[in-house]
């Protein structure tokens, strides 16, 4: 890395400056050689020439704050934290009164290790910017994350006067009343951020804790069960959104795509995947995800393309196989399916998923009884895969085995607790079982978790029908 | 066959996967000690002594790096009285080669304690040459003859060996039917069922085989190790249930266990509810981890998630690798310690009654951690202060900035913090505690008072690198004793829980062996006792829920407390 800064002397004669009034211009004009990577030969080619942009950009207009900060955001949207630290001190240096580089430059050195010195410097920032609610709650966050709950109080409170109701502003609220073990506060607010977004996993997490607390324990272990896997979700600001628009490096782009896949938001992770496969055309992995995002948006022909380049280019990878039953099953092609999950179940023996695709397709073909085999395999194989008690369930339905069935079922609503087509089922088998008073215990909780439903509302009536 | 790595599933769970194959963002611009307390820098706590004492052991990943996966995680050692002249002997585990084509592959290493801080090599003396990838081990008589056995956990079928009693060991591995071949990690003996011979249990990481192995990146395009959530395998842990003929039985499905699946790591053995029987708590590498509670009837029910104690205070699953057992509070309840990924702080989950708090914020751990893997790990009242001390032994597993030794990118700083009392410590400087600052890829760390001088030292292996065997010379503050709370036959008691009542204060400890990650520690109790002078009480909880009580004693000596020899106590 090129040294961070140079000091270049300005006009050293008055004839150089128009009037006295302009004696300010006259004093010497900081101006910083941009930070540049030492060692390129290994980032991606995308990231080097927006580097490589950003970095001429910088060098022209050495006294340019933006020039070095949007380098910085560059270097911090890629990854590469110790470059993006350093440009945006550059940034900071020129522009000290400009908040937003300061934001970065502390984002930047916390994630560079040295949290002591990011919290001082955001918490500077969040005085001068005490209308930015992200800034006021990543400060909160990182003062809980430290012990300062009354800091992190302060901060959410602050963050949530600007905006009521937000519910990751509530969640942290939560967090800090739940840290003082104030379980009360800390449910009621967990419960408002619950209601503002029912899928806000950190809120589960924290009501749960705060209902455990309380001494609710039945409910506690359902709301934990449901915030499984819970982070903080940092309200957006003009500097964050800058920096999305840099993230250019292969693993910064098929990351974000993970992420809105995972989150069901195909449509949106389509583009970005054929951006990189724009620039990578054999990779197979990419291939696959596009071809799911395909599929997912109404594509299933064209996903089917994408899978068949991706087994010409490894027909090793029972992934492919994998996607490839999916897009076959989509397209109703059952033999072909089946085909390629063999093939699956032959590549990974041990993976419960190749046995579960298979026995999908068996089931499609009405073949229950392997296709029950193949199930029974993957569960021993993937046995906190609530999907495949899910498949295990409809199969027992099929081949006549009601009371394995409801044992599957149950074992699907424990491992995952929102799935409200296992619990609806598990409700109705119980309440054909005869069953009444557990089948009125589960009929509760659905009316409770999905009071509009049609077919709660049915199971309900069936059960007041029975007197219940 | 080698696949292209960066693999993305198409749907369901298997979509994250490439998200982690690169590490998490990096670590530029610091140097060790940057995230040091702004105090000035003390004396030395300890000396490094491998050279002097004869502990020379390089462990070997690999003889050429591949990139597999267990080449990250390798690197466990043990301490045990093998030959019971009474000096703690060491054993350490070597990796080898995943795929030597032909060529020799180092063996573990057994170290006997000659007395005055000197060892020396006896491994082939013991008969314990091998050439198994290892991982880790456990020390317990399970035979129940007097002497410590070896369990040794490999990629592949994992080793028992019986000590002879004679200086040497055998293989019983088949005969005792415990050859589990997965990949094991950490492992402990206990005595789950009350019949007062000692059960093993087993984590296992990842079901691996080169045949799944993939090609990840680091977020500065270098080639890198993945992360278990790329190849999606997690395993089950194995309950061996010792049927007191030398034999023992798998009993994995029939306590439960088999139900859950882990990227296991650590794991932590003590009666956490206070009921009188042994739980085990499995830490599991990016899955919410497992809280094993003992149902007293042969079975374990996973009560992790509403014990608290599955994931952190958000409710993330962190990296849980180095787990350690210890009552941090001396309420009577075994807290957790648990080392994390950099970019996670590492994380102590607070016992009360049962259910666990993560209260790492309030600990001054919190931020300290933040930029360092943690690996090994163990509390200990290193300068005896009366308050427990905290050593944690760091190296990466994926490549980023800043790298702290050209020659092993992988390499971090170690750390030790100090005991300030009501659950507070506070980094030491020098970073690490020794005078010259010790920079490796640390993996297992073990804890013991090898030299018999009344302090515990510290020995932890460097993954692809040297032994270090460091002797505590820390400025004592206090007085010390030691105990050891054995059977009838003289064999440690794994998970009895001692409290002593010292100068007007509580003091307790758990003999947890098996601590830290892939690791046995020192079976001797050591407790510093600050100003007090002598013990007026030893109380003793053992397995199965008797209570004795034991003393008074004097400070500064060892203690051998035998079950059934004490007081009753009252409860």
């Amino acid at each position: 890395m090129v040294p961070r800064s140079r000091l270049v002397s300005g006009p050293r004669s008055l004839a150089g400056c128009a009037a006295l009034a302009l004696f300010a211009a006259c004093a010497p004009k900081l101006e910083l050689a941009p930070v540049v990577l030492a060692d390129t030969r290994s980032i991606d080619p995308e990231v080097l020439e927006l580097v490589r942009v950003k970095v001429e950009a910088a060098t022209r207009s050495r006294g340019d704050a933006r020039a070095h900060g949007v380098l910085g955001l560059v270097y911090s949207a890629n990854g590469l934290w110790e470059a993006a630290e350093g440009s945006l001190a550059n940034a900071t240096r020129l522009a000290p009164d400009d908040p937003w580089w300061r934001v970065q430059h502390a984002i930047a050195l916390r994630e560079a290790g040295d949290g002591a010195r990011a919290k001082t410097e955001l918490a500077e920032v969040a005085r001068a910017l005490p209308s930015e609610a992200g800034v006021q709650q990543r400060l909160a966050q990182w003062l809980l994350e430290e012990g300062d709950v009354a800091g992190a109080r302060a901060g959410f409170e602050r963050a949530l006067a600007l905006v009521p109701d937000q519910p990751d502003l509530l969640v942290g609220l939560a967090g800090a009343f739940v840290a003082r073990e104030d379980w009360k506060t800390g449910f009621d607010l967990a419960a408002r951020a619950l209601r503002r977004d029912p899928s806000a996993k950190s809120a589960h997490y924290q009501a749960g804790l705060a209902l455990r607390g309380l001494g609710r324990a039945a409910e506690a272990e359902r709301e934990l069960a449901l915030g499984l896997g819970a982070k903080p979700r940092w309200i957006d600001d003009p500097s964050s959104r800058e920096a999305r628009e840099f993230r250019v490096s292969f693993v910064a782009q098929v990351g974000d795509a993970t992420d809105l896949m995972l989150q069901g938001k195909h449509a949106l992770a389509l583009p970005i995947l054929e951006r990189v496969l724009a620039k990578r055309p054999d990779d197979v992995n990419v291939l696959g995800n596009a071809a799911a995002c395909l599929q997912e948006t109404g594509n299933p022909a064209r996903g089917l393309e994408l899978l068949k380049r991706a087994l010409v280019l490894d027909d090793q990878a029972f992934a492919t196989h994998l996607n490839l039953v999916d897009a076959y099953v989509r397209l109703k092609q059952l033999d072909d399916a089946e085909r390629h999950a063999v093939r699956s179940c032959q590549l990974a023996p041990e993976l419960g998923r190749a046995h579960l695709a298979r026995a999908r397709v068996l089931m499609l073909k009405d073949q229950f009884e392997p296709a029950y085999l193949a199930l029974r395999e993957s569960a021993r194989l993937d046995a906190n895969n609530p999907t495949v008690y899910v498949a295990l369930v409809e199969a027992c339905a099929k081949l006549m085995r009601a009371d394995e069935a409801r044992a599957w079922c149950q074992r699907a609503v424990e491992l995952d607790p929102l799935h409200l087509p296992s619990r609806v089922n598990l409700a109705y088998m119980t309440l054909v079982a005869g069953d009444l008073d557990a089948a009125k215990a589960q009929v509760d909780e659905l009316v409770r978790i999905a009071p509009e439903n049609e077919r709660v509302q049915a199971l309900k009536r069936e059960l007041e029908a029975r007197g219940r | 066959m080698k696949r292209s790595a960066r693999r993305l599933r198409t749907r369901g769970a298997a979509l994250a996967l490439l998200a982690a194959c690169s590490p998490p963002p990096s670590a530029p611009g610091a140097t060790p000690n940057a995230a040091s307390p702004a105090s000035a820098i003390g004396p030395a706590w300890f000396e490094e002594v491998s050279r002097p004492s004869g502990v020379l052991f390089e462990h070997v990943r690999t003889t050429k790096q591949r990139f597999w996966f267990p080449e990250t995680i390798t690197g466990g050692l043990g301490w045990l009285d093998y030959d019971r002249d009474g000096r703690m002997d060491l054993f350490v585990v070597q990796a080898g080669d995943l795929a030597p084509e032909g060529k020799a592959v180092p063996s573990d290493r057994l170290f006997h304690n000659l007395g005055g801080g000197r060892f020396e090599d006896v491994t082939e003396k013991a008969g314990l040459v091998e050439s198994a990838y290892g991982m880790g081990c456990a020390v317990g008589d399970y035979d129940g003859d007097g002497d410590p056995d070896l369990f040794v956990t490999n990629i592949g079928p994992d080793v028992l060996w019986r000590n002879d009693g004679n200086g040497g060991f055998t293989d019983v591995t088949k005969a005792a039917r415990v050859g589990c071949p997965g990949w094991g990690t950490s492992c402990g003996f206990f005595d789950y069922d009350g019949d007062l011979d000692l059960d093993l249990f087993v984590v296992n990481y990842v079901r691996w085989t080169p045949e799944i192995e993939i090609d990840c990146t680091s977020s500065y395009g270098e080639r890198d190790y993945c992360a278990p959530v790329n190849y999606n395998r997690p395993s089950q842990s194995v309950l061996y249930r010792n049927e007191g003929d030398g034999r023992f039985t798998d009993v994995s499905e029939s306590a439960g266990l088999s139900t859950a699946f882990g990227n296991g790591l650590g794991l932590a053995l003590a009666d956490f509810d206070r009921d009188g029987w042994l739980d085990a708590y499995v830490s599991n590498d990016g899955m919410p981890n497992q809280l094993w509670m003992n149902q007293r009837n042969g079975r374990f029910a996973d009560k992790a998630v509403l014990a608290g104690a599955a994931v952190n205070r958000n409710g993330a699953a962190e990296a849980s690798m180095g787990t350690v057992p210890a009552d941090l509070n001396a309420d009577g309840f075994v807290d957790l310690f648990i080392t994390n990924l950099r970019g996670e702080t590492n994380t102590v989950y607070l016992n009360r009654n049962g259910a666990f708090t993560d209260k790492t914020p309030q600990t001054g751990l919190a931020m300290a951690s933040l930029q360092y893997t943690g690996f090994g790990d163990g509390f200990a009242d290193f300068d005896q202060d009366g308050e427990l001390d905290l050593y944690v032994a760091n190296g990466r597993v994926g490549y980023w900035k800043p790298v702290f030794r050209e020659d092993d990118v992988y390499a971090e700083p170690n750390q030790l913090f100090r005991g300030l009392g009501g659950l507070k410590w506070e980094e030491v400087t020098p970073q690490g505690g020794t005078k010259e600052l010790l920079v490796g890829n640390s993996r297992g760390a073990a804890f013991c008072d090898y030299d018999d001088d009344g302090d515990v030292d510290v020995a932890y292996s460097d993954n692809q690198g040297t032994l270090k065997l460091l002797r505590n010379v820390a400025a004592k503050r206090g007085s010390w004793i030691e105990l050891r709370l054995v059977d009838a036959k003289g064999s440690d008691v794994p998970g009895a829980f001692v409290e002593l009542d010292a100068g007007g204060k509580r003091f307790t400890r758990l003999l947890a062996p098996c601590s830290s990650i892939c690791s046995s520690n020192d079976p001797r109790v050591h407790v510093g006792l600050g100003v007090a002078t002598k013990v007026d009480v030893a109380r003793v909880a053992w397995p199965g829920g008797k209570r004795e009580e034991f003393g008074p004693f004097e400070a500064g000596k060892l203690f051998v407390l035998v079950r059934g020899s004490g007081r009753p106590a009252v409860k």
